[in-house]
């Protein structure tokens, strides 16, 4: 409620018109019938040409998904109602490699996204995927010549068979969760990345969702391989059309860092506020190996999150910055976890959320270092915002150490937006929702350098705008 | 209001402690320092809760955990966690695992105390500075 | 052209911190507000100032004729009026240049005065791009408080207590920028040394919320002779 104005109604809802809210009519070349059910997942498995292998890691999985109960600890996952989605859907657009020759409809969802498209030059190649299907591909030459790959999952599993089924679903097995269980079933898109040995790929690479159709879900898959001494920074930005009926994202991502290997993977999410984003990100890394995760978490109702690394080799270092908003009538239930199976190994998880309007913020984390584990060290700072009293904010973590060599630091602190603060920013002319909006773009600024400009620039409008209406 | 908690966990065996800071009415200040040492085996779990209940406005709340683990043979599951429902308040935690400072003990022992004189000054100091 | 108190009285949490109080502050002008602690010098800045915490009873405002007793913080800002706080607040992830800029001034130029600003006032060049105010020394805040003044260029300035934590050439450096604005300035300090470097043209002093005592320059050095307690 403000504090600097007459006293006005108590709703707090933020602004009814999503700016991002648009469904364009794009025809279907196939659709699944609703429901998950052996004949659907044949059918996808049929649809895309895939090699029996494949088809018989979707089954199993299917039969793990089934067997599986769902989970009842994080966020409420009961209004989810597996039985009505769509599980696949494929606009009719084949894999093109050029931009001109995409369909000018979906270039439309792209111009109104705000893809970049001034930034071609700097984009190493875009992977767009609209509903379930990586519609547009493109590499440029350079790239292509040191020998990296970049692929939409489905491309790259005609291409290049053997090598993703030596890691496909080695890190994030069908039998670590039921969602996990569930991606595996009916995957669909996502991208495929493969760095070689001491290669650097200093552009981000990046890709663009869509959840187009009620009840559509979204089961990307991405596998990333950076080998020896290579580099590279992934970045996933994506948004969603307001829709009333549930939306499901359930990807999975998995990372190999092999030793000396440094990744970074940015997420910017901002999924529309009746999405279920229920995430497994997973590195494994290897000796002095380095991976960071930049995770954004602006939409969705629910989004479950934790991206996690598997410190296998000594010296490898892992770092997790989490960014979660929380407004009416959602809840982000997120933070990551660190394994420390090496000696001397490190990790670092910075997390700060903002809740307000009734939303509700979550951090849940886990650090475990293993007998093996001699001389790590970690460091967890979590900060919370609560910008009203119907607001909300917790706090999980657990920290599992089973050596005397090793040290873990954790901090976390809750607070809100001081009266004096909001007086201070107002006296120099802003208005309160300005001021207000100034002081969390400042608090959550640490993480916003981290991501790139063009994702910097909209997460800080983003705030603004979701804040919109906070103020009383 | 200060409340301090010693665990001495120093058998072979599982040790499982909860503690729970609740507010319930507007304007109360607590802290809680807990001080444990795990040692010979013992495996010890610590959960501290900080609940601030939407009827505890302008609380002021502080968790603190600090655990040494003294031997290779023990370990520790140390859970600080906050659940806050209104956000006029003032709440954070510490939680700090790990072995006796090796400069602490280089230090004592140049004063002629040996490693296990310099571990039990150093342990008596840890578990009553709190 | 003035800022014109009249009559004002103001209560803070059923307690009345100020009583009757009239002035008027010509464009151009300086006033010294001097009073011993607890005064109401301070709630006396942060009323006028707008800060929610003070309730209005009797009395007015006007800026320029425009009647800004019931106005919001920011609009009093956007009329023109300005304050140099006493403690100014700490503000993460934001620098100075970011709060200038968001009012409606171009990134490119706030960057460049900024700067300019910074060096004149003996400041090092890189505060301007640190979170405001977090970890700076007691007289870097208030050099930040003067440059955002110089920045904002308002119509009419209240400093609380501007020199405290100064030392001499500081004093100097702020007393210039003072003299060379022609904004109407009220100065509230606790010590006759500022006045004396800046001559005001008039010297009100606050004595429990109401103002007993009011005159040119002469005032200043009866209170070095004899303090508060006698007037």
């Amino acid at each position: 409620m403000s504090r600097f104005a007459p006293v006005s109604s108590p709703t707090l809802t933020p602004s009814a018109d999503y700016p991002l809210g648009h469904s364009d009519s794009v025809d279907y070349e196939f659709k699944s019938g609703a429901g998950l059910t052996e004949h659907t997942v044949r059918q996808i498995s049929a649809f895309k040409h895939e090699p029996s292998w494949m088809l018989n890691l979707r089954l199993s999985a299917l039969a793990q998904f089934n067997h599986m109960p769902t989970p009842e600890w994080g966020g409420d996952l009961s209004p989810i109602d597996f039985a009505k989605i769509h599980y696949y859907l494929k606009p009719s657009q084949q894999s093109v490699g050029d931009w001109d020759k995409v369909d000018s409809r979906i270039k439309n969802t792209f111009d109104r996204i705000g893809v970049p498209q001034a930034e071609r030059e700097i984009l190493a190649g875009v992977k767009a995927q609209f509903d379930s299907e990586v519609i547009y591909s493109s590499l440029k030459s350079f790239l292509s010549k040191k020998g990296v790959i970049f692929l939409g999952m489905d491309e790259g599993l005609k291409q290049y068979p053997d090598l993703i089924r030596r890691y496909f679903g080695k890190l994030v097995p069908a039998g670590d969760n039921k969602l996990a269980a569930l991606n595996t079933a009916v995957w669909s898109g996502g991208s495929f990345v493969y760095i070689p040995k001491n290669t650097r790929v200093d552009l981000p690479l990046q890709a663009y969702f869509r959840i187009n159709s009620p009840n559509a879900g979204q089961f990307e898959r991405t596998l990333i391989i950076a080998e020896e001494g290579s580099s590279v920074h992934y970045v996933e930005g994506c948004s969603a059309p307001a829709y009333s009926e549930g939306s499901l994202h359930a990807a999975v991502v998995e990372i190999f860092v092999k030793p000396g290997a440094t990744v970074q993977y940015t997420t910017v999410q901002n999924w529309y506020k009746n999405v279920y984003n229920l995430v497994t990100k997973r590195a494994r890394v290897e000796e002095e190996g380095h991976m960071r995760w930049v995770d954004g978490n602006l939409g969705s109702r629910l989004t479950m999150k934790y991206p996690s690394c598997f410190l296998m080799g000594r010296k490898a270092t892992g770092e997790t910055l989490s960014l979660a908003l929380a407004g009416s009538g959602q809840h982000q239930d997120t933070g990551a976890k660190m394994y420390h199976l090496a000696p001397e190994t490190s990790s670092q998880i910075l997390a700060k959320s903002v809740s307000f309007a009734g939303g509700r913020t979550s951090y849940r984390g886990l650090i475990q270092i293993n007998p093996a584990a001699a001389g790590s060290r970690s460091k967890v700072v979590c900060d919370a915002l609560i910008l009203d009293s119907s607001s909300r904010s917790d706090t999980y973590p657990t920290n599992r150490i089973f050596n005397s060599q090793s040290t873990v630091e954790h901090e976390a602190t809750v607070s809100r937006v001081g009266e004096d603060q909001l007086f201070y920013l107002m006296t120099r002319g802003l208005s309160e929702h300005q001021s207000e909006t100034l002081i969390v773009n400042g608090f959550l600024s640490p993480i916003i350098k981290k991501i790139p400009l063009e994702y910097a620039v909209e997460m800080n409008r983003l705030v603004d705008l979701e804040m919109e209406g906070s103020v009383g | 209001m200060t409340l301090t908690k010693i665990i001495r966990a120093d058998r072979p065996g599982k040790y499982t402690k909860i503690y729970t800071l609740l507010h319930s009415r507007p304007d109360t200040a607590k802290r809680l320092n807990i001080r444990a040492i795990v040692q010979n085996g013992a495996d010890l779990t610590v959960t501290g809760m900080i609940h601030i209940l939407p009827t505890a406005p302008r609380s002021d709340s502080f968790l603190d955990i600090r655990v040494l683990i003294l031997d290779s043979n023990s370990r520790a599951d140390v859970r600080p966690q906050l659940e806050i429902e209104t956000n006029d308040v003032k709440a954070s935690h510490a939680a700090t695992i790990g072995p006796i400072d090796p400069e602490q003990l280089f230090y004592l022992q140049s004063r002629g105390l040996n490693y296990a004189q310099a571990q039990k000054l150093i342990v008596a100091g840890f578990l009553s500075h709190a | 052209m003035s800022l014109k108190v009249s009559h004002l009285t103001v209560r803070s949490e059923n307690k009345i911190l100020l009583n009757d109080i009239s002035f008027e502050l010509k464009k151009g002008e300086i006033i010294g507000l001097m009073g011993p602690n607890g005064s109401g010098k301070s709630s006396l800045a942060m009323s006028l100032m707008g800060h929610p915490r003070y309730q209005v009873v009797t009395g007015s405002v006007r800026l320029d004729n425009k009647d800004i007793t019931g106005a919001s913080p920011d609009q009093r800002a956007k009329s023109g009026l300005f304050l140099a706080f006493q403690y100014p607040s700490a503000i993460s992830g934001v620098n100075v240049r970011q709060l200038v800029t968001s009012a409606d001034r171009p990134a490119l130029q706030v960057k460049r005065r900024a700067q300019k600003l910074a060096k004149n006032l003996g400041l090092d060049a890189d505060l301007v791009n640190r979170s405001l105010n977090l970890d700076f020394s007691g007289g870097e805040k208030k050099k930040m408080e003067v440059l955002q003044m110089d920045l904002l260029k308002p119509k009419y300035a209240i400093l609380d207590e501007i020199d405290s934590g100064l030392d001499l050439d500081a004093l100097r450096l702020i007393s210039d920028s003072i003299k060379s604005s022609s904004a109407g300035i009220m100065v509230i300090t606790h010590y006759p040394r500022l006045l004396k470097l800046i001559s005001p043209d008039l010297v009100l002093i606050l004595k429990s919320g109401k103002i007993v005592k009011s005159g040119g320059k002469e005032v200043i050095s009866r209170l070095e002779k004899s303090g508060y307690s006698k007037l």
